[in-house]
């Protein structure tokens, strides 16, 4: 009688179940190198085509130039310097207050329903989209709720002044300065003439509030018809009386003198102020900007600071309160020392995300060429992504140059900062445990 | 001496309580955030559907999204919905399978040594400015696909897509990849005592026991992708309908808002304030995949000692 080899039928199918595994095994293993060498390779093809394109534009004169609507004598002084005034007010307002949550929720707060609950807000609030944030900005600090006047009323804010648009006959854009409107008797505080020009917004828009007074002398802007981007100002003579302003959507403006000596140089901002003058509502304003940040990168500061702490060991805590030392004395002397580098680090990746966001800031106050760089704080700004924003989404390529050498400085800038970080996490990081 | 003491210890007994309650004060700060983002949002919507124009039944249940032109204005929120979706989809499709398999080789195949230098690849992947992405999707995306097929237009819904895909790459392999790698090494050395290869050891047995981490890392990514404003204002163009072909030029919620502020509508309008009804649906629908991440962690987290 002979029975099959019992070993050798488990270890033919062994074999070729072994075969098989060994090849899916094989299989997927070149499935992840795959899958990991594509992420790769993506990051490394955005790195060179941005730096092909863009490598020509960075010169000396791309810092040293303003926006303008020529390419070759485009800059990014305006929006570099933006970024700077924003990013410093953000970390002003956001680094104490994230750390000093992080150091409440960790150190001093009671493990009840209150804490948990904020606990859980703060992981809700880092979901938010940050174009929602913006929104907030625009509402919150832009314009106070509407709570102290007209931030809102006229169509266009243009440095400390409040422009009308109208269309003139002729077709230009037209903008008046509401300070020479009466406005019930409510006149908005005179202000400087406008340093920088919207460049959206071509199409006029009357708000819909006080008529214009007949035979009024208005000071104007006009818009150059030669494409640059001058504007001229000009004393206007309105006619057609009390028009409405709600249907005066082409007012028509006896243009009666225009003023030489402003004529066909950007206008600049000259308002005498210390840099921390500060009118209400903010307006979108560098504070403004730097405080909408500050609520989008809260929620990141303050859940690294809490991971932070946490990594700190708890034999440190146990043996400054056996010393008899105060909560908050143990925090001084032992937690916080102790927690700072992985601090650091999330403040300073918390900036360098600060440093690239721009929908919020596009929500707060559009897009503005600037043409000055921030003197205070309610000056107008810009800053280095809504500038590559608008670059990028302009047609002509010569733009997208300029879009991609303004790319290659904001990596830079981005680079340093994660340098930075990595160069704390490895070299302050003390192993406690 | 004691005098001194005492007094001294009363101030510090002060100082210590006036520190506390500054401590409270900030990090109260940010509930009151919350409340002034559901305050805002909820306020403007109402104003909004104050408006003759609208109506909450319209805005809920019209699939027509018309805000700006002339004649007839239509406020049918689906449109907008649909092409964040559309976008969104995309996004997912190419970024989940390929973050997810660069997670496993991470966590299960990688040594010591190719992880310390992709690592930091994709944490400089992660740190890159969305509005960087859109350049990239505008300039180098939409014309590799428009050679590949003639319907792309200049702007479409793919390249934004793809370019949204690669920005959530990296969250979902460093996500994912911290789920993998907090699955116990005993739970492994188990499965490979048993015979089985990598493959069937990471697939078979790491995956599934961190399951909820990756479910949630996904979810993450989603909402991370719906609230994206700058690449799909860049390349997904502006106009709001409902499609699901991926060469067609969409709107999302987030690029109307961009349209609305960028001043192509008069303020205090009813587009004005549509904007802020479209800011609220959107908060609701990326605070619902928060929330329901959160909760898939948190309840089938397989608890490990």
């Amino acid at each position: 009688m002979t029975t099959p080899n019992l070993t050798e039928i488990v270890g033919r199918g062994t074999l070729r179940g072994n075969a098989r595994r060994a090849l899916s095994n094989r299989v997927f293993l070149w499935f992840c190198l795959v899958g990991t060498t594509l992420a790769i390779l993506v990051l490394f093809a955005l790195l060179f085509s941005i730096f092909l394109e863009g490598w020509s534009s960075v010169t000396w004169n791309f810092f040293d130039n303003f926006a303008s609507r020529n390419p070759s004598a485009s800059g990014i002084k305006g929006p570099l310097w933006g970024s700077v005034w924003v990013c410093a007010i953000c970390a002003i307002s956001a680094l104490p207050l994230g750390i000093g949550t992080a150091i409440y929720l960790e150190e001093f707060a009671p493990r009840n329903r209150v804490t948990g609950f904020i606990n859980l807000n703060i992981m809700n609030l880092a979901g938010v989209p940050s174009i929602v944030y913006g929104i907030i900005g625009l509402t919150a600090f832009a314009r106070m709720f509407g709570g102290f006047g007209s931030a809102s009323d006229p169509t266009v804010l243009l440095g400390y002044s409040y422009y009308d648009e109208y269309e003139s006959m002729e077709g230009e854009v037209v903008r008046v300065k509401v300070s020479a409107i009466d406005r019930d008797g409510d006149r908005v505080e005179d202000g400087v003439q406008a340093s920088l020009a919207r460049w959206n917004i071509w199409v006029a828009h009357p708000a819909p509030r006080a008529p214009l007074l007949n035979n009024t002398q208005v000071e104007v802007l006009l818009d150059s018809d030669d494409g640059s981007d001058e504007w001229r100002t000009a004393i206007a003579h309105v006619e057609g009386s009390s028009v409405e302003r709600s249907t005066a959507q082409s007012a028509s403006f006896d243009i009666v003198e225009v003023s030489a000596a402003n004529a066909m140089k950007p206008i600049t901002q000259s308002r005498e102020d210390s840099w921390w003058s500060v009118s209400l509502p903010f307006g979108s304003s560098v504070l403004a900007g730097g405080l909408t940040l500050m609520l989008v990168i809260l929620p990141v500061v303050i859940i690294s600071s809490q991971e932070a702490l946490r990594a700190v060991p708890s034999s440190l805590r146990q043996g400054a309160l056996a010393l008899g030392s105060t909560r908050w004395q143990m925090v001084r002397e032992m937690t916080l020392p102790a927690a700072i580098p992985g601090i650091m680090t999330g403040a300073i990746l918390a900036m360098s995300r600060a440093i690239g966001e721009a929908a919020p800031l596009l929500v707060l106050g559009g897009f503005l060429l600037v043409f000055a760089v921030p003197e205070n704080l309610m000056s107008d700004f810009t800053v280095l992504p809504l500038q590559i924003y608008n670059w990028a989404g302009r047609p002509q390529t010569s733009f997208h140059a300029l879009a991609a050498g303004a790319i290659i400085v904001q990596l830079v800038v981005l680079l340093v900062f994660n340098g930075i970080a990595v160069f704390i996490r490895q070299k302050l990081q003390k192993n406690l445990s | 001496m004691s005098f001194g003491r005492a007094r001294s210890r009363r101030w510090r007994d002060w100082s210590e309580r006036g520190i506390r309650w500054s401590l409270f004060g900030a990090s109260f700060f940010s509930v009151f955030v919350t409340f002034a983002i559901l305050v805002v949002l909820a306020r403007e919507s109402y104003l909004f559907f104050g408006f003759d124009q609208v109506s909450i039944v319209e805005f809920f249940g019209s699939t027509e999204w018309n805000p700006l032109l002339g004649g007839t204005q239509h406020f049918g929120v689906w449109p907008l919905v649909c092409g964040t979706m559309l976008v969104t989809v995309i996004a997912a499709c190419f970024a989940l399978p390929i973050g997810l398999t660069a997670a496993v080789y991470l966590s299960e195949y990688a040594g010591p040594k190719t992880r310390a230098t992709l690592k930091p690849a994709l944490e400089v992947l992660a740190g890159i400015p969305t509005v960087v992405y859109g350049f990239f999707a505008l300039t180098a995306i939409t014309p590799l696909l428009q050679s590949i097929s003639p319907r792309f237009g200049n702007y479409n819904a793919m390249s934004a897509g793809i370019a949204i895909g690669i920005m959530i790459l990296p969250i979902v392999c460093s996500l994912s990849e911290d789920a993998l790698r907090s699955v116990p090494r005993s739970l492994r050395d188990g499965a490979y005592a048993l015979g089985g290869t990598k493959f069937d050891v990471s697939v078979k047995v790491v995956v599934p026991a961190a399951l909820s981490g990756i479910v949630a890392s996904f979810l993450l990514a989603m909402s991370r992708a719906i609230g994206e404003t700058m690449i799909v204002a860049l390349a997904a163009g502006g106009i709001a309908q409902m499609t699901a072909e991926p060469w067609a030029e969409v709107q999302t919620m987030t690029a109307y808002m961009v349209q609305i502020f960028l001043g192509d509508a008069p303020a205090n309008g009813v587009e004005y304030a549509s904007s802020y009804a479209v800011a609220a649906v959107l908060f609701c629908i990326t605070l619902g995949f928060t929330l329901v991440g959160r909760y898939i962690l948190k309840r089938f987290r397989e608890e490990y000692e």
